[in-house]
């Protein structure tokens, strides 16, 4: 069972994205209001912002962790049509008195002529790389050959793909049999019919990016995507967050069969395809085996998907936004396993060819997008979350001092492992 | 509000009331109430709140338009506007103080009577009230009044007034002159103060946008447009307007008026209402006539100053408050995206509009995610059963309990995993064996079989062709009739061994194993390996064991009594009886026991693909009494169903070879456990399956989660159980000199 607390986060505007780095130890949020933060994360599993500063002139949208073997790096991008990369400084007294940490910007990236809507660094294998992408339909990728100098990247690629850029993911699998390849995912929304989720390769032939698939069943706008920690396993799996929540798998094909362009083909399966959150779906995010999936959507609420043995993907938990359970439903637990619950019900299979059948909770009320649809069989909520969460009244008028609601103390899993 | 349409607007300062006005005005007062117990006389608006009717004022009839007083008091003082133009002050009677009374009653009449289309009360100049009329000839239709000018006299609205307001005791209170009197020869259908400056009007005309200053009424900015409805100002940015026609909604900045600065996508039916979110900027919400969605335009960043021609990011989102149409909503003014939304036949819900979440998992299995200005950490916790945790907790959880690295008593990692998982008790069970019959050959030095023991039962079956000797026995252990043949083979006897059947050594005793069977209280299967060891008396001693233990099963006996039935007899009811019979068994061994006594010599399918008995039992079987083709061509299809399936089990076939490689890789594709995957490719003699790539790959797989879960002992001894087994595994992954050097700068700058 999950329980969720809440955070002081103290920005002043909408945060727009969350990243973890490679331990889980560090964590940056960006924002509307133009800063990022660093947090750490003491003995006790509190979290501490030991760093907030000022990033950019617009919105930031998105931040990310570079692996810790490059230093304690983190890019973000913004409105402001540019991208940057920042580094930690250690050895400022003052700053280490007071428990904040420094970063001083390393390099600033002005190649888009839009918003700059996604950055991510590439899997430490293929070295110091960094990957952006822009409203206007570029995605570019950058390389720092010397790692000690982070003030140096050069643009080794631009990939036009013709449509406006929302999302991007690298294949983070290390396998020598995976070529370095990077999946697109726009949030056009003019009525077309192109795919709106794109795949590029990289080959060594031609030393480019090339693309190797288009996810054509995509049409509508996309607003996150992500490839699974690959883990050793023979296929690619990549969540898309579009109307609604989808699951692929790319199955590289032998190369032998492969055509003489060097590319890989892919055979493509969609594993699962989920209408739950009633509308849009805005972040999708894997855990770092692959195999729970958590997507967030218009409904405002949080679920998680996993796969059975018989790979049939299902919903195994769901919390509002404000990390309320979900109420109306028979289930005592939020996020509550239930893998093989007694009382399943048989909901629409949306693809039944390739996906088989899904097979939900009852916690997955038809109507989960009308949050008060069913005042009748309310029950009391669980007692897990002190109703001061999301006693917000009064927010603007009053700004209280951080403030931290705990609901239960957490059961930490064992982590004092080494140093 | 026209008809019977419901109109609802919060309480400026008390922000726990609410009115609702149709044909009268209710006044509500908004609590929060956890408990599903409703208190007498209120309503459920959501699963926090509920509302409770304070008081219905019917005064004011042909109500077209209902304002808010601004100012925190009096509390409850409304204007409207009504079908004939006239602009009455109404309270809903909840303090009657000397100010309020002085207001309440007051009538404000327009020359010629139209109807009243909008109200605006000033927003710091809170005597001033603006309403918007339809057009009459040549008269204003704008016209803003001053609430606390005293009554004019003339005579002649005098007598109107009391024609019209016989029976009003108040009948005084009628202002007839208004302070000022703007657009002249048109019609006026929605109004908005600018916050900018207190003198100036923003108001939507018959064809245009017109911006009165009030310091020179005699000239007006305007713009010509169809958008003229619904005119409202962005809280947050004072320039930023938003007008709306049919189903267009027109984003206006009021530094460049010439044209909208933006157009939001048509609706196809037409628009009521559109409402910036006054507690978050750049939220825009709009409805549309006949819809129970609220359509959300998020617009995502600060307009930039003229000149700057980049479009700004808007996210279209649409929110579903409540399952009918919704007749009108109105934001709550400090609750953070809240709204009261309100259907035609007046239920109402109390609905927050969530931010997009972000979200991201860490490593360590917990769930961040951010909505709105706010973080939520999500974690995992309580005692879910080890079969529903997820393969990263259980492998973290592994890790710890050091599995994988007894590499003495080998089947003791499957307790290690958790004990829960018949699959890996396989697996290291056959591991175990194989081992001990490697160890065997080596202290005898005798043989050729030890390289074969890690390439499985598969190759060892291969290897036994021509080998094997007959042997004939009835099924019942006498002798009277030998119809079974069994088949023995020094390769067979080292198969039935990695089953766990017999013992090392070669005498063929199953007794052992019975024995830890019958510990166990797996009764079924240790009557079955009886019978299959041809002991049918020894099968139904451990049935009756079985029904008189402790919990057993009395139907034990049952069987024991069916069985002691036996007979050779081909065409006998005790045949008849079990061949349709067993099936309706409900424990697989039990079930294949009856396949066996009722088969035919030589076939032997209901009990080689009853797939509930385990597979080292179902091939130990198959060892005994399949002749050598038979048996090949049944291994090799169980050999490839297990690969097919990434069945753990399936590796006593396949051992450690590239066939077990490729049925790993399926179980990885299908569990991503690539832990064990490890551990088990490690376990055999050096050999070169871990020169498969896939092999290294799980390796280098596993070794960055436990860096990734800051294992670093647990990394280190890994490292170390690896060179142990697999001398060529180069020595510890450095890291790339250059980084080493780049960390070492870092200590010492430090």
């Amino acid at each position: 069972m999950f329980v969720a607390r809440s955070i002081a986060a103290d920005h002043r505007d909408l945060i727009h994205d969350v990243s973890f780095d490679f331990h889980g130890r560090r964590m940056a949020t960006c924002s509307s209001d133009q800063s990022v933060k660093v947090w750490d994360k003491s003995e006790n599993g509190d979290w501490h912002c030991t760093a907030s500063w000022k990033t950019h002139s617009g919105s930031v949208w998105r931040v990310t962790w570079a692996h810790p073997e490059f230093g304690q790096v983190l890019a973000s991008c913004s409105f402001d049509r540019t991208a940057a990369v920042w580094e930690e400084i250690v050895g400022e007294s003052n700053d280490k008195l007071r428990g904040q940490s420094h970063w001083v910007k390393r390099t600033t990236l002005v190649d888009s002529r839009t918003s700059v809507t996604d950055v991510k660094f590439a899997p430490k294998h293929i070295g110091l790389m960094l990957a952006t992408c822009s409203a206007d339909g570029v995605v570019r990728i950058y390389e720092a050959p010397d790692v000690m100098n982070l003030s140096q990247w050069s643009l080794q690629h631009e990939i036009s793909c013709k449509l406006s850029c929302s999302c991007i993911s690298w294949n983070p699998s290390s396998s020598r049999a995976h070529s370095p390849m990077i999946a697109v995912g726009s949030d056009d929304n003019s009525p077309n019919i192109l795919a709106k989720v794109q795949i590029y390769e990289y080959s060594e032939n031609t030393r480019k990016y090339a693309k190797a698939e288009a996810l054509m069943t995509v049409t509508d706008p996309v607003h996150d995507i992500a490839f699974a920690p690959n883990l050793g396993r023979s296929f690619h799996i990549l969540a898309v967050a579009t109307k609604d929540v989808r699951i692929f798998t790319l199955k590289p094909l032998r190369k032998e069969l492969t055509s003489s362009g060097g590319l890989t083909k892919f055979e493509i399966h969609i594993a699962a395809q989920f209408d739950n959150h009633n509308s849009q779906v805005w972040r999708v995010s894997w855990n770092i085996t692959g195999t729970v999936l958590a997507s967030s959507g218009d409904d405002g609420c949080v679920r998680l998907w996993k796969a059975n043995y018989m790979d049939n993907w299902k919903c195994t938990g769901i919390l509002k936004g404000n990390g309320s359970p979900v109420n109306g439903s028979s289930q005592q637990g939020i996020f509550n396993a239930s893998l093989g619950s007694a009382n399943t019900s048989l909901q629409n299979s949306l693809n039944g060819s390739s996906a088989g059948r899904y097979f939900f909770p009852p916690l997955d009320s038809p109507r989960a997008g009308s949050r008060w649809s069913s005042h009748a069989q309310l029950l009391p909520p669980p007692p897990l979350i002190e109703h001061s969460c999301d006693a917000d009244t009064a927010n603007l008028l009053y700004p209280h001092p951080r403030r931290r609601c705990v609901s239960r103390p957490l059961n930490l899993l064992p982590e004092n492992e080494g140093v | 509000m026209s008809g019977s349409k419901p109109d609802i607007l919060w309480a400026p300062h008390h922000v726990d009331r609410f009115v609702v006005c149709d044909s009268e005005l209710s006044l509500y007062h908004i609590e929060s109430a956890v408990s599903s117990e409703l208190k007498a006389g209120s309503l459920r608006l959501s699963e926090e709140t509920t509302a409770t009717l304070l008081s219905i004022n019917s005064d004011t009839p042909y109500m077209k338009c209902v304002a808010w007083y601004p100012k925190y008091d009096p509390e409850c003082l409304l204007a409207v506007g009504q079908a004939n133009g006239r602009v009455v002050l109404t309270s809903l009677g909840q303090d009657h103080n000397s100010k309020s009374k002085d207001l309440i009653g007051k009538e404000f009449v327009p020359k010629h009577a139209r109807q009243c289309n909008t109200l605006a009360w000033n927003p710091l100049d809170s005597n001033w009230l603006a309403a918007g009329l339809d057009k009459h000839r040549a008269d204003f239709s704008v016209l803003i009044w001053d609430i606390s000018s005293k009554y004019a006299l003339e005579t002649a609205v005098a007598t109107e007034k009391v024609r019209l307001s016989a029976g009003d005791p108040e009948a005084g209170l009628v202002v007839t002159k208004p302070l000022y009197e703007l657009g002249q020869n048109d019609a006026c259908l929605s109004l908005c103060w600018l916050p900018r400056d207190q003198k100036l009007l923003l108001a939507g005309m018959h064809r245009n946008l017109a911006i009165f200053d009030l310091r020179n009424t005699s000239q007006k900015i305007f713009v010509n447009t169809k958008a003229v409805q619904g005119v409202t100002v962005d809280p947050y940015f004072h320039d930023r307007v938003a007008s709306f026609y049919e189903g267009q909604v027109a984003i206006w900045d009021l530094r460049k008026f010439e044209k909208p600065v933006l157009t939001l996508t048509e609706q196809p039916k037409p628009l009521t209402k559109v409402a910036w979110c006054p507690t978050r900027t750049g939220l825009l919400a709009t409805l549309t006539r006949d819809s129970n969605i609220i359509r959300l335009y998020d617009m995502q960043h600060t307009p930039t100053p003229i000149g700057d021609e980049t479009e700004p990011t808007i996210i279209e989102r649409s929110v579903q408050p409540c399952e009918n149409y919704i007749a009108s909503f109105a934001w709550h003014p400090t609750s953070q995206n809240r709204m009261v939304v309100v259907t035609p036949n007046r239920t109402m819900s109390d609905f927050t509009v969530f931010e997009r979440i972000s979200l991201a998992w860490s490593p360590v299995t917990s769930l961040m995610w951010a909505c709105g200005r706010h973080l939520y950490e999500c974690t995992e916790e309580g005692k879910a059963s080890y079969l529903e945790k997820d393969i990263a907790t259980k492998m973290r959880l592994r890790a710890l309990s050091r599995y994988g690295l007894d590499t003495e008593q080998v089947w003791r990692n499957h307790l290690l995993a958790g004990n829960e998982d018949p699959q890996l008790k396989s697996l290291w069970y056959t591991l175990h064996f194989m081992k001990q019959y490697t160890e065997d050959m080596d202290q005898k030095l005798t043989g050729n079989k030890g390289p074969l023991v890690y390439a499985g039962i598969k190759s060892i079956v291969k290897s036994s062709l021509g080998t094997t000797e007959n042997l004939r026995q009835s099924r019942s252990g006498s002798d009277r009739q030998a119809d079974i043949i069994q088949y023995l083979s020094e390769e067979r006897s080292l198969a039935l061994q990695l089953c766990g059947w017999i013992k090392k050594g070669t005498d063929l005793d199953v007794e052992p194993f019975l024995s830890s069977l019958e510990q166990e209280g797996d009764w079924e299967r240790a009557a079955a390996v009886a019978l299959f060891n041809l002991d049918i008396r020894r099968a139904m001693q451990i049935l009756n064991k079985g029904a008189s233990s402790g919990k057993g099963d009395l139907n034990l006996n049952v069987v024991a009594m069916a069985l002691s039935g036996y007979t050779d007899e081909k065409s006998s009811l005790w045949r008849e009886m079990c061949s349709t019979l067993r099936l309706q068994l409900n424990n697989a061994y039990l079930c294949a026991m009856f396949a066996f006594l009722t088969s035919e010599s030589g076939s032997y399918d209901g009990v080689l693909y009853e797939n509930n008995v385990a597979v080292r039992d179902r091939v130990a079987f198959a060892c005994k009494f399949l002749s050598d083709a038979q048996l090949n061509r049944f291994i090799e299809k169980l050999t490839n169903e297990m690969k097919e399936a990434g069945n753990l089990e399936g590796i006593l076939l396949t051992g450690l070879t590239k066939d077990g490689v490729d049925l790993m890789e399926s179980y990885v594709d299908r569990t991503g456990d690539v832990q064990t995957a490890s551990y088990c490719m490690l376990q055999g003699s050096p050999s070169d399956v871990l020169k498969d790539e896939r092999v290294q790959y799980w390796i280098e797989n596993y070794r960055n989660l436990l860096d990734a879960w800051r294992f670093w002992h647990k990394r280190a001894e890994f490292d170390i159980h690896r060179s142990k087994l697999d001398p060529s595994s180069k020595p510890l992954a450095q890291e790339d000199p250059s980084l080493m050097k780049k960390w070492i700068l870092a200590k010492t700058r430090s």
